[in-house]
This record gives C-alpha cells, structure tokens and sequence, in this order.
C-alpha cells in the first residue's frame, strides 16, 4: 500500500493512546457538548443564584464552539465515506455531521428562553442548561450511533435527562404528572429496547450495526440459511428426505437465528416509535408535552424527535436491508406503513378537536411523524430492491439506489425544517404567558397580532411551515418525501402519500385557526390581559426560526444539496469505497451545476423530477472534460458544498447570541449565488 | 456444560413477568420494580447469548444496562417522590390533571 500525506499513514503508525485522541478529535463537537455539561454543572456551583443570565451566556458559549467544530467538518471530504471511531462504536459521516449542527441549533434556540421561561414561573434551577446539553449529548451519540449499544446509550442519555427537565417545574403538579407518566412510558420502552437488542445479539453474535447487516443477508436469502432450512422443510414434507432427522435437524438449526431476529426487530422497531410517538405507542405525548415546561417541550418536540429518526435511518434502512425483513409477510415496512397512516390521521383528528395549543401542537408532531415515516419505508423500500438482488438491470439497480438516496435526503431535511418551525412554534407558545400564567388556551391568543405584531407574524409564518404552504421550507419537505415515495409505484407506498396529502390538508384547518385567532378576533381586555415574558430569548427565537424557515423554502438549494450530500450512500458501510463513490458523485454533482448555470440547473432538476439518479452520475462525466484543466481536483467538489451550508444551519446558533434583526442579513449574499428556484 | 436453553428461559419469563406487571398493576413503585425486571431479563439473555458466541460484547452490553437502569431509577424515585408531596398516592389511575 502506498500512502500519500499524513492522513493515508496514519492509522497503521498510531499507537492505542494516540489513535484514541484521534478519535477525541473526530467527535469534536459531541466531546465539546459532553465536557461543556459538565462544566456548565461546576459554573453553577459558583455561580450565585438567579444569575441565569451569566448560565445562558456559558452554555451557549459550549455550543457555539461545539457548532464551529461541526461546522469546520461539514464541508470536509475526509468524513464523505464515514469515519469509524472507537472501533466503530461510533461513525462520524456527513449525516451525523449534518443533524448534529441541527441539534445544536435546536439545543442554543432552547437555551435562549429556558432560563427567563423558568424565572418568570418561578422554578428557576440551575441545572437546566447543564441537563439540556446532557440530552443534546444523547441525541448526538444517536446521530453518530454505529453499534446496538451506542443506539442504547444515545436514547437513555438523552431520555434520563429529559424526564428530570419534564418534571423540573416543581411548584405545578402537572409537571411532575406528565413527567411520571412520560417516565413510565419511556421506561418500559427501554425494557423493550434492551431485550429487542439481546434478540439481535442472539441471532447474530454482533453488536456492530453494519456487521449485523452483513451477518442477516444470508440468514434470510434464498441462497442463506433460509433456503437451505426451506429445501428441507419441502423436502421432509414430500416425504423426499433422505434422513429426515438430520433434515429436520438442519432447519431447526437454519431458522433458529430467524426465530430469535423477527421478534428482536419488533421489539427494538417498537421502542424507536415510543421515543418519535408514532401511533399505537403515542398516548404519553400530549400529556408529557402539555405538563412540561414550554422549553423543555419544544426540546422534546424538535430534538428527541430528531434523535429518534435519527436512530429510525440508522437502524430500519442502513441495517436491514434485506428484502424478506422489509417486504410482507415478514417484514416490518407494512406494518410502520400502516402506522404512519394511522399516525398522521389520529393525530390531526386529535389536533382539530383542541383547545389548548400546546396539546394542539402536540398532537400536530404526532401528525408529523406520520409524515417522516412515509420517507422511512420508501427509503427502505429503495434500498431493498438494491440488496435484494431482485433488479437486474445496472440502471435499474442506480435508480433504486439514487432514489432511496433521495427518500433519506427528504427525511432529513424534513427533519431540518420541522425542527426548526416546531422550535419557533414553542417560543411562541412560551413567550405568551408570564408569572406562573401560562396563555395556552387558544381563546387567550385572541387579537395577538394587535399587540405583539412581529411575534403573531413569525408565529404565522412558522405555522405555515408546519401546514405546508409553498414558499416556505415545510412546503419542500413534505414535497420531497411525497414525490419520492410516489417514485417507487409500491402499492403501500401510494396510499401512503394519499393519506399524507389528505392530512395535509386537515392538518390546515387547525394551523389556519390558530392563526385566525391570532389575527381577526379582538384582543382580551382588562384582567384576562396576557402577560407575556420578559426578556428577549422567546422573541428572538421565534424571529429568527420563522427568517430560517423562508430562507430555507425560498433558497431551498444549498440546504437540499447537504441533505443529498449526508443522504448519499446511506446503509454502505463507513469507509467503504462505494459509499465514498456515491458521495463523491453527488458533491461533483451539485459542484457541476453551482459552475454553469441555469441550463445545468434545468438539466438537474429534470433529472431529479424523474428520479433518474443514473444521468446525475453521469452529468459530472462530461463536465470535467472541460472543468479540470482549471480547476484543482481537490477543491473544486468540496467548496461549493462546503460554504452553503454551513451559511444555513452554521449559523444558527451562533447567530441566536446576537440581535434577530440582523441575523437574515449576512445570510443574504448566499442567495444571489445560487440559481434562482423555478 | 449447563443447557443454554434453561437460563433463556428463566429471562424470557422475567421479561414477560416485567411487562405484565407494568401492564397491569397501577402502583407507580410495583410498575417501577417491573421495569427493572423486564431489564434483568434482558441481562440474564445477554449474558446468555453472549455465552453461546463466546463473545465479550453481550456482557459489556448488560453491565451498561445495569448502570442505565440505576440512573433511571435514580430519576423515576425522585419523580414518585415529587408525585407524592402533592398527591399522597402512587395510583397512576388518579393521575388525571392531564387529559383531554
């Protein structure tokens, strides 16, 4: 082997030590996070009591650094194929890298109103900032999970610190209800999580997710264990059997690993829809988002939400790929897609019939998870047909793949989006109310606009995000995951998108009424008045949740371009060359069309529009014919890419510290260099 | 060499016995210690399966879980607490401030 640079060398000369703070260095930002909260712990022992103004200025400190540390690897190719650190405990890849600038965001918006939320209510505690980056931790190991036990630690993490902020407000007992029966609820799915992994484990004899991938292909191929064990049933059954005690040997022998899987797929599949509340596992989530503090709800709503998707991608497409465990009658994509119709329905017929806005939009991100598992199942679904050896034709096989690219590609920045108009929301929710009065009774909203205009606006514009409306982000993501899924002309799938634009359009009604509330009703007078906080956090953080999401609907682009990058080559192994080859493809891609201008761009998106992911590889072909004399290899793909979007997501949590007004302003220049939307 | 199948069987039944009884039962502290039995029974299948690959992972995985559930149970009892100052009661029945 030959080694060029340092980089090339330096796994085989690294010592144990050095090759650990090699590692240290990769997780950067998750270290930065986990230090931070400690120290955040030890600031507030010295610290004299009330000052959350100084604890909000040392957290958001911590995920300033931790979100440069990400933003400086978001553009960075040597994490394109996947970086496995702690010998693959954890792998740091775009994906990861992408979703953990999410979380940050979410973590610093939170931080701004969850200490003035917690003094105006009187139950100000000074671990609240040191708990919200324990739980940031949490999702952030999810993000970078690369085995069963990280998956575990990530969910426990984050969810031990969330049950303590759900009850933190200790002078309201609802808090402390709808913390016990979230605890319950997120207790028993942990000991469905566990003995669904010691299932796995069984099965397989692996922890490690891409090698448990590996090891189930032949346990349910035709050409695996499961045909052998089929041959012999058939065979004992026909009576054929040369020694039928040996063949029935051999099945029993052959279909025990399945028998052990099939359930532990249940189990673990089932404990990731308590922590997204999907359906049949959802009857925590209102309560638990209604009882807990406004902070920690939109935490819940944004962030947990994310982690569990998160560890969804992870574990239902990146590690069981193979047809059998997707497709009926065994697999598990019929059932979540039955789920995900059941999920949006219940929860936007639910939503209608609230009066209470933080149940209503409880209810709402129910109705959204409905939503993001329709991109789970087609990704799936995609990637089967890639593994499953059922498509023949080298085009045939391209498209599948780009497409299930696409399908992740659609979840995430769906996940981006909501997270960001769900964080605006909850501001929102959290600004209107003060001195242990919460406004959430959706009469109190009355005539908000009159006397807090820019709030009921931002609020407007993140509900409409929410709903879908056209220009903004919400509008593209649901967008995205409806045309990908439609792409793949499964029957399921097809009712699938039915279903969510049904729902999208009840999901309308209820988002049109908070807002024809807020708009065209007289304000309430006299002692009914609502208060709202003091301080500038909740204000700022609606402001600028609502600046992001029409940035990122009207300059869709560079935001959809780093999901395409994080998306491409999902359920690869990490630092497979395949992987790197479809990252690659996609970055020179998108590099090709930032170059030549709009006919690229029409040729890009007809390209897209139908799904013919083969042409998109090829497009870079024949651009560098012209393009490579000029441009150095190296730089050319990656700085593009690179700037875009850490213009998008990077600045968020830096941005939070300063004033809302200015924060669209230095995003401008980034417009007029990208291709105008059609 | 002992079976391998009776310690499995011994977890799946405290597994199954967990789950009834957080099913079931509406006493916050009994619906907590069957959490924990569900977990046990998940270690004792670990330990099992990690014994039947001659593997280190499924111990190291059941030591984690049992440093996971202390500190859940660290936070389930001070939430029970706070529960009780208000209510003096551990039925989750009579937990209905929150509906809808």
């Amino acid at each position: 082997m030959i080694a060029f640079g340092p980089e090339a060398s330096q796994p085989e000369t690294l010592g144990r030590g050095a090759q650990a703070l090699a590692d240290m260095i990769h997780l950067a930002p998750m270290m930065l996070v986990a230090v931070w909260s400690l120290l955040q712990l030890l600031a507030d022992a010295f610290s004299d009591p009330g000052t959350r103004k100084f604890e909000r200025r040392v957290a958001l400190t911590g995920l300033g650094f931790a979100a440069v540390a990400a933003a400086l690897q978001l553009g960075d190719v040597q994490y394109d194929a996947g970086v496995e650190v702690f010998s693959g405990f954890l792998i740091v890849d775009p994906m990861s890298i992408l979703l953990d600038l999410t979380v940050l965001a979410i973590t610093a918006g939170t931080v701004m109103f969850a200490g003035d939320f917690a003094r105006s209510h009187r139950f100000e505690y000074g671990e609240q900032e040191a708990l919200l980056l324990i739980a940031a931790f949490g999702v952030m190991i999810l993000n970078h999970a690369g085995t069963l036990l990280a998956l575990f630690l990530g969910i426990e993490t984050m969810s031990i610190a969330v049950y303590v902020m759900v009850g933190a407000r200790w002078n309201s007992g609802r808090s402390s209800e709808a913390a016990l029966k979230y605890f319950i609820m997120g207790a028993f799915s942990s000991g469905l999580l566990v003995m669904g992994i010691a299932l796995l484990y069984g099965a397989t004899g692996t922890m490690d997710l891409a090698e448990l991938s590996q090891r189930v292909s032949p346990l349910f191929s035709g050409k695996g264990s499961w045909g052998a064990a089929m041959t012999d049933i058939v065979s004992l059954h026909l009576g054929q059997a040369a020694h039928p005690d040996a063949a029935r040997d051999r099945a029993i022998v052959a279909l025990a690993p399945v028998a052990l899987f099939i359930p532990g797929v249940l189990l673990v599949v089932a404990a990731l829809l308590f922590k997204v509340s999907a359906v049949p596992f959802h009857m925590w989530t209102p309560d638990a988002y209604d009882g807990a503090p406004t902070p920690t709800t939109a935490f819940m709503a944004a962030a947990v939400k994310l982690g569990g998707f998160a560890a969804l991608l992870k574990f239902l497409v990146g590690t069981l790929q193979t047809a059998r465990l997707v497709h009926h009658p065994y697999g598990w994509a019929t059932v979540v897609g039955i789920l995900a119709i059941v999920t949006m329905t219940v929860g936007n017929v639910a939503a209608i019939r609230q009066k209470n806005v933080k149940r209503l939009l409880a209810y709402s991100s129910v109705a959204h998870v409905g939503y993001l598992l329709v991109g789970i199942v087609a990704a799936a679904f995609f990637y089967v047909d890639r593994a499953g050896g059922q498509l023949t034709e080298v085009d045939q096989v391209l498209w599948s793949r780009g497409n299930g690219d696409l399908a992740v590609a659609s979840v995430l920045y769906y996940l981006v989006t909501y997270g960001v108009a769900t964080m605006g929301t909850f501001a929102c929710v959290a600004f209107y109310g003060a001195h242990k009065k919460e406004a959430t009774s959706l009469h109190q909203w009355a005539g908000m606009a009159q006397r807090h205009p820019g709030i009921a606006l931002s609020m407007t514009i993140c509900l409409l995000s929410l709903m879908g409306m056209p220009p903004i982000a919400g509008f593209f993501g649901k967008l995205g995951l409806f045309r990908v899924a439609m792409t793949s002309g499964d029957a399921l799938l097809r009712w699938m998108v039915i279903f969510g634009v049904l729902n999208s359009v009840v999901g309308a009604a209820y988002y049109l009424r908070i807002i024809v509330t807020m708009y065209f009703r007289p304000p309430l007078q006299g002692e009914d008045e609502v208060e709202v906080l003091e301080g500038h956090g909740a204000r700022v953080v609606v402001v600028v949740a609502a600046a992001l999401s029409v940035l990122a609907g009207v300059g869709a682009r560079p935001l959809l371009d780093a999901c395409r990058v994080a998306a491409a080559g999902t359920g690869y192994r990490a630092g497979s060359p395949t992987r790197l080859e479809r990252v690659t493809a996609v970055r020179d891609a998108i590099a090709a069309r930032g170059e030549d201008a709009p006919e690229a761009e029409e040729a890009a998106e007809a390209e897209e529009a139908t799904g013919a992911e083969p042409a998109d590889d090829a497009a870079p072909a024949d651009v560098p014919e012209g393009e490579a004399p000029e441009k150095p290899e190296g730089e050319a793909p990656e700085k593009p890419e690179g700037e875009a979007p850490e213009k998008l997501e990077g600045e968020a949590p830096e941005k939070l510290e300063g004033d809302a007004p200015a924060e669209p302003a230095p995003q401008k220049p980034a417009k007029p260099s990208e291709p105008p939307r059609p | 060499m002992v079976s391998l199948i009776s310690p499995l069987i011994l977890a799946f039944a405290l597994f199954v016995i967990g789950m009834v009884g957080v099913l079931v039962r509406r006493n916050v502290l009994i619906m907590l210690m069957s959490v924990e039995l569900m977990l046990n029974g998940a270690n004792v299948a670990l330990i099992t399966f990690s014994r039947l690959w001659g593997d280190l992972d499924g111990q190291v995985f059941s030591m984690f879980v049992i440093a996971v559930a202390a500190a859940e149970a660290a936070v389930g009892l001070a939430i029970v607490v706070s529960i009780f100052r208000t209510r003096a009661s551990a039925d989750v029945d009579q937990l209905t401030t929150l509906r809808d």
